[in-house]
């Protein structure tokens, strides 16, 4: 080892270029791969709001069809989210809400109105979805059920309204609607798609305001924190059988449901909806993940090939003298293989240190870019999980491989006595 | 007794357009302890003969026989082995490995022998450069060197495996006189003392006269 450690280091004092752009290339494919890696990770690790994440299903969009090509897909209105949604055996809590924040004014007493992103959910929302209260209170069912003019706010958002004094209990506008503060939570990410919010308003069966129409359609999605141990199954076989009950009576309007296997766990969320009519299609997703992870893996290992390639190629005299002292073609193999193995690694600790840096910026980077702003990120150990480091760590192993495979079997095949001549 | 023997050996280099006949039936035989020159002029096959004795080359038609083995059959790994056992090589240019200091230059074939612990390298290793008076240059790097001292590092080298061969390539070519009486002087105290059978190729007809045989080359073919 000590030996192939002084190998590295001439080679980095005698062909610097060649040295650094190996190990630069190499920590930047590190660091990108843990980018993508955290992008994945932080949309199914669980963290609050969401720390519910392993245990947490949403029932989005509904989508009819009819025989006469009619062919329509949103979200529930109250009624029929209920319907379908409401009471299934092993859920703990069911929450009925907006499933994305909306962008909405508002404005406190003294300042100008600014955007927030506000939700309204019903109370069991709070049971649901780990927000920490800071100030006051969770708005009650009755207030929820009632539609109250009352509203939960984070606390980048109330010290915006009212500064850091008298925060409940103080009345702002919504556009230009009066709401009374009853309670301040922590500033939470938008990272948190479905829980997440800087302004929280009550909503219930009663609240016309999500209604599209009468019949089914509107703004309202069901929220579910499944019992623990329950598979996610038996709650989707229960949804299933509510589509074909409200299928009775579509047929009359020659219509009817299809079913797009809600309601979806976070791994299905996070791999993205592709629109209301459609099935998310998580084995694509799968796909077009493993053709990223794959091009981040040929493009750089394709450059570090060439690199180490460059590197033998000033070796080629010493490799000779080593097969004519006795070292075999798997030895040598193994020797150019563990050596680039050491260099891929002092790259990849560059990177990875690179992805620690990311990392502790990019949750405020993402709010700002979601124009949340609140500042309250995740945690470094929700986007720097053991499987981003992992994933790295073998990403290393892989991208050493490929690039060293072929320079080394090509030296492992040299006749020694052109090689001691350096003639190739 | 006979430790080295070739029989019948040729050895033909072929292109697209060409073929080129390096070695032409060729039959030698070297004693246990022998040390003999190979001379001849530029071009005539010395070193292809000495690459094929040193099992880095194989012959076109015949047969190499070492230490009683039939070389001939051996595979690439067993060829390997073999040479790491058996044969050390003194290269006209050091071939020294540049990144590494004299001790791990001098290491080397024992990295690729099993069974030699790392403290029993570093021991051999010492002991062989005290030996040859190199001692003091033990953490040096090749480019710190003079060339004589250079090809006393690469005989280090060859011997420190103890073979029972050693084959060189033109050892103080690109020495001058006094460097070369120097390795010449140690290549001799090795024959003596060790009983290590030496093949040396060169065109120093006053070093050649010191050896035990003279074997001269001329187009591929030996011609005394």
């Amino acid at each position: 080892m000590k030996t192939k450690l002084v190998q590295i280091l001439y080679d980095m004092r005698h062909q610097p270029v060649i040295g650094w752009v190996t190990i630069i290339g190499t920590a930047m494919a590190i660091f990108l791969i843990m980018v993508v890696t955290m992008i994945q990770e932080v949309a199914v690790t669980p963290f609050a709001p969401e720390s519910c994440r392993d245990r947490l299903l949403v029932g989005v969009y509904m989508h009819v069809a009819g025989e006469n090509g009619h062919d329509g897909s949103s979200g529930l209105n109250q009624k029929t989210a209920r319907r379908i949604y409401a009471g299934l055996e092993g859920i703990e809590h069911t929450s009925f809400m907006q499933f994305r924040s909306e962008p909405a004014d508002v404005k406190g007493p003294t300042n100008d109105a600014f955007t927030v992103q506000t939700r309204r959910a019903d109370a069991e929302f709070w049971n649901i979805f780990d927000h920490e209260l800071i100030e006051g209170r969770y708005y009650t069912p009755e207030e929820a059920d009632a539609t109250s003019k009352v509203a939960v706010i984070s606390e980048s958002t109330a010290r915006r309204l009212f500064g850091s004094q008298n925060r409940v209990g103080n009345t702002f506008m919504i556009n230009h609607t009066p709401y009374t503060v009853v309670g301040v939570v922590a500033d939470n990410s938008s990272l948190a798609l479905t829980g997440s919010g800087e302004v929280f308003i009550p909503t219930g069966i009663n609240d016309e305001s999500l209604n599209y129409d009468n019949e089914w359609s509107g703004d309202v999605a069901a929220a579910m924190l499944v019992k623990d141990g329950v598979d996610f199954e038996t709650i989707r076989d229960q949804v299933k059988a509510r589509y074909a009950a409200f299928d009775t009576e579509l047929s009359v309007k020659g219509e009817r449901t299809v079913y797009h296997e809600q309601p979806y766990d976070q791994r299905t969320i996070a791999s993205g909806l592709h629109g209301s009519n459609n099935s998310p299609d998580p084995e694509s997703d799968r796909k077009i993940r493993m053709a990223i992870y794959l091009i981040l893996l040929l493009v750089p290992a394709i450059n570090l090939s060439t690199m180490l390639h460059s590197r033998m190629r000033h070796r080629i005299s010493e490799i000779g003298v080593r097969r004519a002292f006795g070292c075999t073609r798997t030895r040598l193999i193994a020797d150019i293989i563990t050596e680039n193995f050491i260099v891929t690694l002092i790259g990849g600790v560059i990177g990875l240190l690179l992805g620690v840096v990311f990392a502790s910026t990019y949750g405020g980077l993402y709010d700002t870019m979601d124009n949340f702003g609140s500042g309250n990120t995740p945690s470094l150990s929700v986007l720097l999980n053991i499987n981003t480091i992992l994933m790295s760590l073998l990403f290393c192993f892989i991208l050493n491989i490929i690039s060293a495979a072929i320079p080394a079997w090509q030296a492992s095949r040299l006749n020694p006595i052109n090689a001691i001549n350096a003639r190739k | 007794m006979s430790i080295i023997t070739l029989n019948g050996i040729s050895k033909v280099y072929r292109t697209k357009e060409i073929e080129t006949t390096a070695l032409e039936n060729v039959n030698l035989s070297v004693d246990k302890g022998e040390f003999i020159s190979i001379m001849g002029p530029s071009g005539c096959g010395k070193s292809t003969l000495l690459n094929i004795v040193g099992l880095l080359d194989k012959p076109t038609i015949g047969s190499v026989n070492i230490l009683g083995e039939d070389c001939s059959r051996f595979t690439d790994n067993a060829l390997s082995h073999f040479r790491n056992a058996n044969l050390g090589f003194v290269f006209q240019s050091f071939h020294l490995i540049p990144s590494l200091n004299v001790a791990a230059n001098v290491e080397m074939p024992l990295l690729y022998r099993n069974g030699v612990s790392a403290s029993e390298r570093k021991e051999r290793v010492e002991k062989v450069l005290e030996r040859l008076e190199m001692s003091h240059r033990i953490k040096h790097l090749p480019s710190q060197l003079s060339g004589g001292q250079c090809q006393r590092v690469a005989i280090a080298r060859a011997i420190v495996g103890q073979p029972e061969i050693i084959l060189a390539d033109e050892p103080t070519g690109n020495l001058d006189s006094k460097m070369g009486s120097e390795v010449m002087e140690l290549l001799h105290r090795l024959n003596r003392e060790d009983g290590v059978t030496i093949i040396m190729v060169t065109h120093n007809e006053a070093q050649a006269r010191e050896t035990d045989r003279i074997v001269r080359f001329f187009d591929g073919r030996i011609i005394s």
